[in-house]
Formats: structure tokens, sequence, C-alpha cells
């Protein structure tokens, strides 16, 4: 069961179109977050084809076309195709209705998340030299391990 | 077959995904050269597709002009006669004065003030932003429109341009929380920061007590932030809030720019020191729409000439 890339890819933009159609204010708020259900759906059934990066991409040009916080969408679209994925199985054979209960759910939480996002994105200019560090980590990691394991092979004798 | 294939995602994955989000996120906020270079080169396609989405009501307004009747079309033509050899008359006015306003200024080895060249635009949509106060006109990178560009509309001030593409440019509302300018307090000579609020309200903040200004005052833009060229009508003065004890008042001004109703606006595209602006200028309607607002003269004649535009 492959579907063609290019019906994902039709059925993604044309979801970012009705997200950007003008609205007025007062529907605007209601309006549902098409692209993300689109990525939902495609992740639930080809999860072959659209998985983690194909979210983050989708996500990524959301925040573009919002002119919001570049990266946000983009890792909220991933959290949340990862939790769809983890819980694939149940979730593809689940009733409709209770399909749409959890996606509600997931979404109420996106929503969390992205608000408090908003909230401490003054204090990104920090993280990004946290950032650093995590990446130095990471560099140094195996460093570590190597000496901490050789030592430890060492000190059993 | 492929319901009993786990697909389970993997971690590693995961976490290089986030790691690379979170770093866009503090980059995109730092504000990096190739963060902004990214988001305008993937802007291009989200504004082209705002702007397809556009055409259908391009088409249907392009369709109802069909059924226009032919007198309805006469009597808007002899308005629109009319009111241009109105503004033109008003213009000579304007152009005289500015001729004066240059001379006296050469005299006080004062720099001459040119009128910029602007840019009509329409408004073709709006990104669905938690703040609203955003919009995306059709003219972008090609027509000349960067990022920090002023945008007025046949009123006053409306905003500045926060992204530009190669399908269009969003433009941020100067009544944003994140959009703040120098504007000239009424008379007074005094220049101050106006702050938007996010809502229809803006503020200055920490005027000094003794200020004389009153509700029905006109904020202009001052020109020292050098984004805004000089003597802009940006805000009128609604309320004044004492606040006694630090010695300083609070001004809060609601825009004069008709932010429900935009549709068309113009972008300042020149730089206000550009030369030779003004004399082919006269030329193309847009431009001699916009002129009677600028009157680059002191703040007063602004004044003036927005007092009579609003009547028209």
């Amino acid at each position: 069961m492959t579907t063609s890339w290019f019906a994902i890819l039709l059925t993604s933009i044309a979801a970012l179109a009705l997200t950007l159609l003008p609205l007025p204010a007062a529907v605007q708020v209601h309006n549902p977050q098409w692209l993300l259900l689109t990525v939902i759906f495609w992740s639930l059934y080809r999860p072959a084809q659209a998985g983690l990066i194909y979210a983050w991409i989708a996500g990524l040009m959301l925040d573009v076309a919002t002119n919001g916080l570049l990266g946000l969408n983009a890792l909220l679209f991933t959290l949340t195709v990862f939790l769809v994925l983890s819980l694939r199985q149940r979730l593809s054979v689940a009733p409709l209705l209770s399909q749409a209960l959890l996606i509600a759910t997931f979404t109420l939480v996106f929503l969390m998340v992205a608000l408090w996002v908003e909230g401490v994105a003054n204090d990104l200019v920090s993280m990004a030299t946290y950032l650093s560090r995590a990446l130095s980590n990471l560099a140094a990691w195996p460093v570590v391990f190597f000496l901490l394991s050789r030592l430890a092979r060492i000190s059993e004798r | 077959m492929a319901l009993f294939d786990s697909h389970r995602p993997g971690l590693n994955l995961l976490l290089v995904l986030v790691v690379v989000s979170i770093a866009l996120m503090s980059l995109d906020r730092i504000g990096t050269r190739w963060v902004g270079q990214l988001d305008q080169g993937l802007g291009g396609a989200t504004d082209g597709i705002i702007k397809t989405i556009h055409q259908p009501v391009v088409m249907a307004r392009g369709i109802g002009q069909w059924f226009v009747e032919r007198r309805e079309l006469h009597a808007e033509v002899e308005r629109l006669r009319e009111e241009n050899t109105l503004l033109r008359g008003q213009m000579q006015q304007f152009v005289a004065l500015q001729r004066e306003v240059d001379e006296l200024r050469a005299m006080l080895d004062g720099e001459a003030s040119t009128i910029p060249g602007v840019l009509l635009a329409r408004r073709i949509g709006h990104p669905p932003s938690l703040r609203g106060n955003l919009f995306t006109i059709g003219r972008g990178f090609g027509d000349d429109v960067r990022p920090g560009d002023p945008v007025i509309d046949a009123h006053g001030v409306v905003g500045q341009i926060l992204r530009s593409t190669r399908f269009g440019a969003t433009v941020i509302q100067l009544t944003s929380r994140d959009h703040m300018l120098s504007v000239i307090l009424g008379d007074t000579g005094r220049s101050a920061l106006l702050r938007g609020t996010g809502d229809r309200q803006l503020v200055v903040e920490r005027v000094p007590e003794r200020t004389a200004i009153e509700p029905g005052d006109l904020l202009t833009t001052s020109g020292i932030d050098t984004a805004f060229p000089r003597g802009y009508p940006v805000a009128r003065v609604s309320t004044i809030e004492m606040d006694e004890a630090q010695g300083f008042i609070r001004l809060i001004a609601e825009p004069v720019a008709d932010l429900e109703r935009l549709d068309h606006v113009l972008v300042i595209t020149e730089p206000p020191d550009a030369p030779d602006a003004s004399p082919k200028a006269g030329g193309t309607p847009g431009e001699t729409l916009e002129r009677p607002a600028v009157a680059p003269a002191p703040d007063e004649s602004a004044t003036t000439a927005t007092g009579e535009s609003d009547d028209d």
C-alpha cells in the first residue's frame, strides 16, 4: 500500500492553503488545524512514507507561513507525530469517534505546549548558549565513555 | 499487512529533529542572518499560496465589473476626475511650500527634504497568527519592497514591512505589541516612543508631566528612528493618564490609519533622503494621491493636510 508522493504533497499544500484562507478574526479562532490533521492522517495510514521528517517539514512551512517563531510548529508537529506513531496500532483500528477524541486530546496538549513556548520565547536567547553546551556534551560523551569504561575495567581487577 | 508492521519511529531521529527545532527557534529569536534567509526563501512559497488563494477574489471582482452600469462608471470616472483635480491643486501649493521650506532650510544649513517614492499595494490576506497584527500584501522583493520599509494608508502610518519575499510581503501593524516607533507629541516638539499594545490602543510611556498635550492632539513621526520619514500622522491622543507620584504622564492614543478596513496600502520604498524623487513623481496617480499626507513642512501644516484629506 503506497500512495503516490504527489498525493501526499498536494493534500499538504491544500491543507496549508485552507489554514491561510483569510477569514474574519472571530471565525479564524475556530478554524481547525487542517495541516496538523492531514499530517496525522498520513502518518497514521502511510507511516512508511510520511514519518517524522515529513511532519517536521510541514511544521516548518506552517511556521514560515504564519510568521511565527521558526521551528515551534516543526517541533510540535514532530512530537505529535511521534505520539501518533507510537500509538498507531491501537489508533488506526479504533472507531472514528474515539480517533477524533484522541486527536482532540493531542491537540489540546499541542496548544498548551505552544502557549508555554510562546511564553518562554524571550528566554530562548539564553537557550542558544545552553544549546552549544548540549552539543559539546554530545562531542565529549564518547571521550568520557571511553576513559571511564577503561577505568572501570582496570579497577575491576 | 501494513497494519501489523510496527513502524515504531526511531528515537534517534526524534531527538535530532527536536534539537534542530530548538536550535532553529533560538537562532530565529536571536535573528541570525541565514535563518532569515531560510525564512525568506520558504516564505516565497507560502506567499505564493496566499496569492493563489486570493486569485478567486480578484476574478470575482473582475466578473463583477462586467455588470456595472455604464452610467455608474461614468459617474465614478467623473468623481475621480474631480478628486484628482482637487488633489493636484492642493499639491501645487505643497510643492511650492516644500520648495520654500527647502530654501529656508538650506539657508539654515539644514538638509533639504524630498518626498519619497511610494508603491501602491493590495492587501491579499492575513496569516493566522496568535496576535493577529500581521497582514500580507501582493508586492514583494521584485518591487523593491525591503524589510523595514514604512507602510501608510490615505490617513496615516499603518506599520512596517516585516518580511519580504518573491511573491509578497508581510506587514506588521503599528498596533502590534512588537512594534515601536518614534513620534513627536503634537506641537510640543518633544519626541517619545509610541508602543503598540496588541489591540487598537497605542501607548506613550514616561512623558514629563509638564508637556502641554491634550486629548485630540496628533502624534506625527519624528524621523529620529530613520525608519519612518518625518512628519507622517500616526495617532491621535485619546486619554491622558496621570502618574503623579512619578511626575510623568502616560498617553493613550488611537491610530489615524483605518486599520479595520485596509484594502490598499502604500509602501514607502525609497529612503527619505533619496535624490530627485519629486520632479518626476507627479506623473503617476498613486504618488499624487499620497502627496498631501507627506507635506514635509513643520508639524502644523502636516496636521492641516491630514485634516483636509479626512474631510474629503
